[in-house]
């Protein structure tokens, strides 16, 4: 699994961060600028309540699997 | 602005004839019908009509009622600008709150100047002060056994946290309440202006002393003067920045905490979910923010345009219950549950698009540590069975009255 966010929309609001602290992080203005990211499996859940609550709706999660992994 | 600055603030004596008969009702959102009982309930009765609506109180004015079109609202900012952004229009002749009332890309670097001290990271560190304040203040309650919450800490703690936060002198803290309270629910325009004009003139004497200062601090006042000494603002610039700041840190989660433990006093259940598994907290008060919105914003039309087939002209406002975003059973099934296990709780409490609340990031905690702490020391209360609470609707909707009781220790 893959968290996309979208930097355009992102307006701060931090929920990200408060539903997934192990998987967002903030820059110091409080704004999410990290790059498309993969989410090792026990995380899954804290990226997809990050996503669900963003009021934004400026986080995609990509699910399509790599060939890589499979 | 170029727009139409006439201010009427009266009930239309008729209603505009582009505006479809079966969409109109009759609501003047500072006393709608059974506000004094419950304001959501009262607010939610809308939900049983139209989607958009229109009243001829305070000046006429749309109102959304959805969360998807108050979404669509408050993203499209060229169509629905933030410069009358209550209603009924301030007209001229009022201090101007900025970033709050620019729209982009002015709005911008102006509120970027206090993005840091106002970011996570940097309340973080505030959360011992914050729990200390608050603790100590429920400490001094617990032993009377009853308290009407309002007065004796709702009302005054936030306020305080805010003057903390932003390190300055506490002794007009009253004053300054009482200007907060008039702009957020005097149905009087008057009224409300000269509270605007009372606290601006505040923030330029704050300013001015802040200036005398060499070596600035981190305080949201100091970054404000160091943005002012590298050319980031001008002073007309600078006072109106710290006076949206300071406006927005006096009154809104006062009005939240007043809802908040109203509810848990009726709810026992809700109370012990929360003291058996303390690491539910940051979700109910996330749950409470969706539950108990108070903000009545608004967006002022930029030009004729076409809404959910009907006409809006340039120049009319429609009203934003961000709380009733919250309360939409399309986006939340059982909305008015309280549900602390909700998977997702993506309210517009604190707005959406470019003028998100700056204070978000301290009125989350603010009331996750009331929460926590609340709980610890007050773990079983109730409303007086001889009195009750009082709600009332404004551009922020609050209890004014909660009389609490506990037994005595």
């Amino acid at each position: 699994m893959k968290v996309i966010v979208d930097h355009n929309r992102c307006q701060g609001h931090a929920t990200c961060m408060l539903k997934g602290p192990k998987v967002f992080e903030l820059n110091d203005e409080g704004y999410n600028t990290m790059p498309p990211t993969e989410v090792p499996p026990e995380l899954e859940e804290q990226a997809r309540a990050g996503a669900l609550n963003c009021p934004e709706g400026a986080i995609r999660i990509d699910n399509t699997r790599s060939k890589e992994t499979g | 602005m170029g727009y139409d600055g006439t201010t009427n603030a009266g009930k239309l004596e008729t209603i505009p004839p582009h505006v479809p008969a079966e969409l109109v009702v009759d609501w003047n959102y500072f006393d709608p019908p059974g506000v004094k009982e419950d304001p959501h309930i009262a607010w939610k009765s809308l939900h049983d009509g139209p989607d958009f609506v229109f009243t001829p109180y305070n000046g006429g004015h749309w109102i959304a009622t959805r969360a998807d079109d108050m979404f669509s609202i408050m993203q499209d900012y060229e169509t629905f600008s933030n410069w009358e952004f209550t209603v009924p229009k301030r007209g001229p002749d009022n201090p101007v709150l900025m970033p709050n009332q620019l729209d982009p890309p002015r709005h911008g670097p102006i509120r970027k100047v206090v993005l840091r001290p106002l970011s996570p990271k940097a309340i973080a560190p505030l959360e011992p002060i914050i729990r200390d304040i608050i603790s100590a203040r429920i400490g001094s309650l617990v032993p009377n056994g009853k308290c009407e919450f309002v007065s004796e800490f709702g009302g005054n703690i936030p306020p305080e946290l805010f003057f903390e936060h932003a390190r300055i002198p506490k002794e007009k803290l009253p004053e300054m309440k009482r200007f907060a309270d008039t702009v957020a629910r005097s149905d009087s325009e008057e009224d409300r202006r000269a509270a605007r004009i009372g606290g601006a003139n505040y923030m330029a004497e704050i300013l001015e002393e802040r200036r005398q200062v060499e070596t600035l601090g981190d305080d949201v006042f100091s970054v404000i003067v160091q943005a002012e000494r590298d050319g980031r603002l001008t002073a007309d610039e600078s006072t109106s920045l710290a006076l949206n700041v300071f406006f927005g840190g006096l009154e809104t989660v006062s009005s939240a905490l007043a809802f908040i433990v109203a509810f848990l006093a009726r709810n026992p259940a809700h109370r012990q979910q929360l003291i058996d598994d303390p690491s539910l907290t940051p979700d109910a008060a996330e749950e409470f923010l969706r539950r108990f919105g108070i903000l009545n914003l608004a967006r002022l039309a930029t030009k004729r345009t076409e809404f959910k087939g009907v006409t809006i002209e340039k120049g009319e406002q429609v009203l934003l219950p961000l709380h009733l975003a919250g309360l939409d059973d399309r986006k939340f099934p059982n909305a008015v549950e309280v549900d602390f296990h909700r998977k997702r709780a993506a309210h517009f409490n604190f707005g959406t698009g470019p003028h998100r609340c700056l204070g978000s990031n301290l009125a989350r905690p603010e009331i996750r540590i009331f929460l926590e702490e609340w709980l610890k020391q007050i773990p079983d209360f109730g409303i007086d069975p001889d009195d009750g609470t009082v709600g009332a609707s404004g551009i922020a909707m609050t209890l004014t009255h909660v009389p609490l009781v506990w037994p005595a220790r």
